[in-house]
Parts: structure tokens; sequence; C-alpha cells
């Protein structure tokens, strides 16, 4: 029985690159980075000093005050994308429908401002009946994103959050398509957001040793760890039949997904977990490894993820892994944690839609165990089919295969 | 009990409640109710929060559970001022 296809009909973003999937799309197409000095936090006493940080975002601009009140930076951001993303889909829902429309985020960490900014008062004055704001807990709920979204379109279909750390956008994607593509639901609003920048984060990824002291160097020689970034994007998946029914534009489409766990260590990947993940992710798309023409990394620019990432890749590509064009879009918008897929996925679906390929940035060179056919400079992209992989601390992977959408 | 009560703690209570809900002060009477101030559960919540901090004192739950309106509120507010106070 052929399966239902599940194709993407609106894209929304917001990230260090840009405040729209248009702003997004003119520096990453382009391979210009967005990583610089961290501005919004005191650093004085942090060992790194880079990060991807969001420019110039009001939320004002986008909520009345009183509707703030419960909302931390990462939900604020996640109903920003998802408006733009359904803005574009248009889906005119019918009250039915609304009921069939699922909507999956992913988030590394949740509220982590509010947590912060609110705890902060209560360890810094014990005994002193230091209290924090009663919205503590509804903004640090990492479902926020996702109640925040199902409230402001009125969706009652199937709702949640994943949260598994870096690759939480992907789970949160690959949930939505096979919600989707199984016919449990009939459309859509997926992604990740993530607000990672507070002292106390920020000392955590020092304490860490992972943090890049400049740049995000993916698969480069001298690459000195991941720069974490801050950001959201959603997708609008729908069925291709209600979609065509409609007469929407189609974007293009997710074709499958594949899931894995290392169980193996907590921080050091092993080439196992990721292989078996993108393996899964190309049966369930139903295609074979030489179709591959894209992968948008996981890249983290880390000495551990990208020749593990490398191995992966050329375990279960094999001969097509000379030919399969790499890039890691986290050289240009950083590491956003729970949004890193979502952004990536936006990344991908356009490269296949709009035949072009953003490049890696920052790269100095060959590190031999990282050669893969590295994108180094704009260019033309006319694959059929693309990887998106997420590789998180804990072992727990999650690959993406896209589809160029040509009717 | 209206008669007694302390006009002082009436205003900044109604103070509190409409910079709180963003209302025209001159909206809010003794004897408006939380139904018709529109004011929901969780602005509620964010209600106490606020006048914790005007009067300085701890307003726990069940007292809190059963106000119903601006009267009960300052009621409440003035009680527990009292208690700190003796």
């Amino acid at each position: 029985m052929s399966q239902r296809r599940v194709v993407i009909t609106g894209l929304g973003c917001i990230s260090p690159l840009g405040p729209d999937v248009e702003s997004f799309w003119a520096k990453a197409r382009l391979g210009e980075s967005s990583i610089g000095p961290i501005r919004n936090l005191d650093m004085s006493d942090v060992r790194f000093q880079n990060g991807a940080e969001i420019q110039r975002f009001a939320p004002t601009e986008h909520f009345d005050d009183k509707k703030l009140i419960p909302l931390d930076r990462f939900a604020q951001l996640a109903v920003v994308a998802a408006r733009e993303a359904v803005r574009q889909a248009n889906p005119q829902w019918s009250d039915a429908e609304r009921e069939r429309t699922a909507v999956v985020t992913g988030s590394c960490y949740g509220g982590k401002t509010s947590e912060d900014e609110g705890f902060r008062e209560i360890y810094a004055n014990p005994g002193k009946r230091a209290r924090v704001h009663p919205m503590t807990i509804p903004r640090l709920m990492a479902n926020a994103g996702t109640s925040w979204i199902a409230m402001e379109f009125g969706l009652q279909g199937p709702s949640y959050t994943v949260s598994t750390a870096c690759s939480s956008a992907n789970h949160a994607i690959g949930q939505a398509f096979w919600l989707v593509r199984s016919g449990i639901c009939d459309l859509a609003v997926t992604g990740g957001c993530e607000a990672p920048f507070t002292t106390g984060s920020m000392k955590a990824w020092e304490a860490l040793r992972v943090v890049s002291p400049d740049t995000c160097r993916p698969f480069s020689k001298d690459r000195k760890g991941l720069v974490l970034g801050e950001g959201a994007a959603m997708l609008v998946l729908e069925s291709e039949e209600r979609a065509k029914a409609r007469g929407a534009v189609i974007l293009g489409e997710i074709a499958g997904f594949g899931m894995s766990a290392d169980a193996h260590h907590v921080t050091q990947p092993s080439v196992e977990g990721p292989s078996l993940a993108i393996r899964r992710a190309l049966e369930d798309g139903r295609i074979h490894a030489a179709a591959i023409g894209h992968i948008n990394a996981h890249g983290t620019g880390t000495p551990a993820n990208d020749p593990v990432e490398t191995a992966a890749i050329r375990r279960v590509l094999g001969p097509q892994a000379q030919h399969a064009r790499v890039t890691s879009t986290k050289s240009l918008h950083g590491h956003t944690l729970g949004a890193a897929g979502a952004l990536e996925a936006v990344a991908a679906t356009l490269t296949l839609g709009r035949r072009e390929a953003p490049p890696i940035a920052n790269y100095l060179g060959l590190d031999p165990d990282c050669d893969l056919p590295l994108i180094l400079a704009p260019e033309a992209c006319n694959a059929e089919y693309a990887l998106s992989n997420s590789f998180a601390f804990g072992g727990l992977n999650a690959v993406l295969l896209f589809r160029a959408y040509r009717g | 009990m209206l008669e007694s009560m302390s006009d002082d703690i009436l205003q900044r209570v109604i103070k509190v409640v409409a910079e709180a809900q963003k209302l025209p002060i001159e909206k809010i009477t003794v004897e408006s109710t939380f139904e018709e101030l529109a004011i929901d559960s969780l602005d509620g919540i964010q209600l106490l929060f606020h006048l914790e901090t005007e009067f300085d004192i701890n307003i726990p739950d069940e007292a809190a559970r059963e106000v119903r309106g601006i009267k009960e509120l300052a009621e409440g507010v003035e009680k527990l001022v009292a208690q700190k106070a003796a």
C-alpha cells in the first residue's frame, strides 16, 4: 500500500541570522556567520565570549503587555516563528481540521531565562521570604512553546514537546511527520525553540569544556568547539492530498525519519548510534543511500562530534559519501540546541527547493578525519534527497530525510 | 465591615489592581467583582503577588481561594497587615 506523502507548506524562523525566513536565507545562502560577542549577558566571569544572539528582538512588537507576562523568551520565539509559518501556509482550517492538527515542538531547556532570574533571588536571600514570580512555572515549562502555539491558532490535535537536548527539534519534526503520514493528523505545526543565554547556563557550558573560545568551524582542522545560539523555527506539515486539493504552494517534502540511541556514553559520541539513525531514516523513506545528494550535518564543530559523524556518514552512505555534499549551518546560526534541527530543517527545505546550498563558514583547512565533500562556498544544489542530522548529548540521535518537491 | 475598612488600604489595593490589570483606576470600586473586571484565575494569582509586595505580607493559599472581588481582597489585606503589626 502506498503511504501518504507529507509536504511542507509553511516555514517560519527567528534566528541570529534575522527575524524571518527570508533574512535567514539571505545570509545563510552566502555563508555569512552571525557569531559574535554575547552582548545581552554579563560574560566577565565566563571563559568564552562568543555566541549567536538574535539581534533587535522587541517582544512588545509581537505581544501585548499582558500576554507577555507568562511567556518566557523561548516561547515568544516559538510563537513568532509559528505565526510566520502559518501565515505562509494559510492552512484554511475548518473546526474539524483544528482537531486533526498536531503541534509538536522541541526544546532542550524550556524557560531557562525565567528560572535563572527567579531562582537567583531565592538562593541569594535564604530565609528572607524571597519569592519568585507567580508565572515562573508556566514560563519555564518546556511545553510552553507548544501550548502557546496551540492557543494562538486554536489547534486541538495531539500536542506535546520533546526534550532530547540537541536532537529535540528533529525528534519533534519526525514525530509530527509520522502523525501526518499515518493519518492520525492531517496537519502539524512543528519545530523547535530555544533561548539558552543565561549566566548560569553559560557557566555550565564553560564547565563542560565544549564551547569554542572563538568561533564554530565544522569539520575544519583546528576546530575548538561549538558556539551556542538562540532561535526558533517552525514548519507547517500537511498531507500532500490536502495541500494539492486546496492549491497550496508546496515548499518541500519530508520523506523519512530515523531514531536511535548510542547506549554508550553521556557525552562521547559513537559511530554506531548515528549510523543506525541515518540507516533508519533511509529505510523509513524507502530509498537507497545512493539517492542522498545533500547533508545538513549535525556538525557542531567540537573535536569529538565531527570525525564521528564523518565515519557514520561514510559507513551508511558507502561510495555515495564521496558525492553527497555536506554543510553545517551551525557555523552560521550557532548551536541553538532544542531549535537546531528546526533551523536546519528550514535550511534543508530551502536548499532543495531553491536549488542552492549554504556553505560552511569559518573553515581553516582539511582535517583528514573529516574528509567529507564539504560545501565551502555558495553552490548550486540539484539533489533530490537531503539528510538533516541531529545527535544529542546523552547519545540520542534523530535524522530527517527531506525530498525536493517536484510535483 | 465596610465602614471600618481603612480607606488607605482600599485605595492602595485598587491601585495595585489597576496597574496589574492595566485598567483605568476609576473603573474599579470597592464593590467590583473579579468577574466584572475580567480578572481570571491566572490574573488573580498575579494580583496576590503584587499585593504581597505592596504590603509586605504573606497571603496564605486558603485565604486567597475565597476572594471574589475588591472588597474581600481589601479586607483580607487589612487583616494580614493588622496581624503583621500585632
